[in-house]
């Protein structure tokens, strides 16, 4: 088992280009989903604005609301209309969320298992110095 | 009444004696023209027990002599170096040239030249042989051979001493080097995990920590617009409420999952660090075992090899020592059939591998007993040996032992 430090550096490279253009596809995939959330919000947001005005329309059309006039279907209706917007956008925002949070969770496993090939590599390198160190011993006292 | 000098003088006549000075000389008896010999059938006569001499034994003196017949022996003095200037009156005829044959003298005739040639290079060659004796035991009783044994040794001994500080040099460098080795790899491992720790502490792990859940803005209730006709807005508001508390659950239920993910998160950090401490920790342990190992295999390794070092000297030593002993013995083996007697075995080498100098014998090294005035009477012996048998005198010897030492 011969020491050769340029096998090592020639693995650590290895180890890190692969892990820098892993991590390059998979934050440009996040940078992609985040941006196709970023578009998704905005089209609901843009939805439920241009919704708001027809719920008001309608009741209205009812004779539900006017000027002096407020009944309760009329609220409860602009309650309801409400909540659903913020659910939705709650429901929205905690899948994007949950996605960066996977997004995250597998950057870390991929940079714990990166660093973890870094120090397996380390500690065989380390090894390998011992043993070569072993050997020169050995052949100087004319062992091997 | 005869004095105690007369006595001595009478006794030298006796035995044929004659002193001249500090030289005694045998006198050759002047021949009588007869010598009356009686066979004997006693156990003590002329030629020995007379049962050799005995009718029994065919061709014995019993059959050649009668017992009353006389002989008239010349020059028995020839054994002993005498002359006889005129000629012998032999009534025995082959008896004499017999006797003569066997006592190696000339009898009635003179010493031929080749006779002389013989005796001569006789004489110089147990002279040579003499002083290769001496000079052989000198050599061996001296220890002199022992000089290059004890160089070799003391060589062995230094080398020794090389080579176990070599060994020990080695076995400290080699510590050294597992010691040097061990903190270059111990810094290095743990630089290493120093880089590690230093990057978790800089990289908490925790992506969740700043994440919180956000409740979004609430829709408008429209209450301007219901209030221009003058309607209440009090059920929208109502309605917003509840929404809103829900999206505020779903916010809450989201932030309990980002904290349970972040705690999940900053335990695994905690468990990285950890494991990076484990980690080093066990490197730390296991650098510091191999360290122990290796310093355990350099003892071993040292203990081998001067348990080889001290067998290879050990070898080394023997092997000297035996060439030692066998060359000791091979002189000693040559002095003895040189001179007829074993040489004095007192030296037997240091053994100890100092070669030290001095005539002072080294423990377990031969001694020289021999004396010079023995060593010189030993020569004489070797000389006067071809000599007597030659016939020569005392004076003859003592005078060719001065010329052959040039003086």
């Amino acid at each position: 088992m011969a020491y050769n430090p340029a096998d090592y550096e020639a693995r650590r490279r290895g180890y890190t280009q692969q892990y820098g253009a892993t991590g390059a596809m998979n934050a440009y995939a996040n940078f992609l989903s985040q941006q196709r959330g970023t578009r998704e919000r905005q089209g609901m947001t843009e939805e439920y604005n241009k919704a708001q005005p027809r719920v008001v329309s309608g009741y209205s059309r009812r004779g539900m609301v006017g000027p002096n006039v407020r009944s309760g279907l009329f609220a409860r209706g602009l309650q309801d209309f409400a909540k659903q917007r913020a659910r939705s956008f709650s429901e929205f925002d905690q899948n994007q969320q949950e996605q960066q949070r996977m997004y995250d969770l597998t950057e870390a496993q991929r940079l714990e298992a990166f660093r973890n090939q870094l120090a397996d590599m380390e500690a065989e390198k380390a090894n390998t110095i011992a043993e070569a160190a072993r050997q020169l011993y050995q052949r100087r006292m004319g062992v091997v | 009444m005869a004095t105690a000098q007369e006595i001595a003088n009478a006794e030298r006549r006796a035995l044929n004696l004659e002193s001249s000075g500090p030289v005694t000389r045998f006198v050759v008896p002047k021949d009588s023209g007869t010598t009356n010999i009686t066979r004997d059938a006693g156990p003590a006569g002329a030629f020995g027990p007379g049962s050799l001499y005995g009718s029994s034994v065919a061709g014995g003196l019993s059959q050649q002599f009668t017992p009353t017949q006389t002989m008239n022996l010349v020059k028995p003095a020839t054994l002993y170096g005498g002359t006889t200037s005129t000629g012998p009156q032999t009534t025995m005829g082959g008896f004499e040239s017999l006797l003569a044959g066997l006592l190696g003298g000339s009898g009635s005739k003179g010493v031929s030249a080749s006779d002389a040639l013989a005796r001569d290079k006789f004489n110089y060659e147990k002279a040579v042989d003499a002083r290769k004796a001496s000079g052989l035991s000198d050599y061996y009783t001296g220890g002199s051979y022992n000089t290059g044994f004890d160089a070799l040794l003391k060589m062995i001994a230094d080398q020794g001493k090389v080579s176990e500080a070599g060994v020990t040099d080695a076995y400290g460098r080699a510590l050294t080097n597992i010691g040097e080795g061990y903190d270059v790899a111990k810094g290095l491992g743990d630089q290493g995990y120093s880089a590690l720790n230093a990057y978790l502490a800089a990289n908490q792990n925790n992506p969740y920590a700043g994440m919180t859940a956000q409740v979004g803005t609430a829709p408008d209730a429209l209450t301007d617009y219901l209030s221009a006709y003058g309607v209440s807005d009090m059920p929208v508001q109502g309605q917003i409420q509840a929404d809103r508390l829900q999206a505020q659950q779903g916010a809450a239920n989201y932030q309990n999952l980002i904290n349970t993910l972040g705690a999940i998160a900053e335990q695994g950090a905690g468990s990285r660090g950890a494991e990076s401490q484990m980690a080093q920790l066990l490197f730390n342990t296991g650098l510091g075992q191999e360290r122990a190992s290796y310093a355990s295999q350099a003892e071993n390794a040292r203990a081998a090899a001067l348990a080889q070092l001290a067998q290879q000297l050990f070898e080394s030593r023997f092997g000297v020592e035996q060439n030692r002993n066998t060359l000791a013995q091979q002189l000693a083996q040559t002095v003895a059939e040189l001179t007829g007697a074993a040489p004095t075995s007192n030296n037997s080498g240091s053994g100890s591998g100092s070669g030290g100098g001095g005539n002072a014998p080294l423990p377990g090294q031969l001694v020289q007993t021999a004396t010079p005035q023995e060593i010189l009477a030993n020569q004489l012996a070797n000389l006067a040996a071809p000599a007597q048998a030659q016939g020569s005198t005392a004076q003859q010897l003592l005078d060719e032992l001065n010329a052959r030492r040039g003086r």
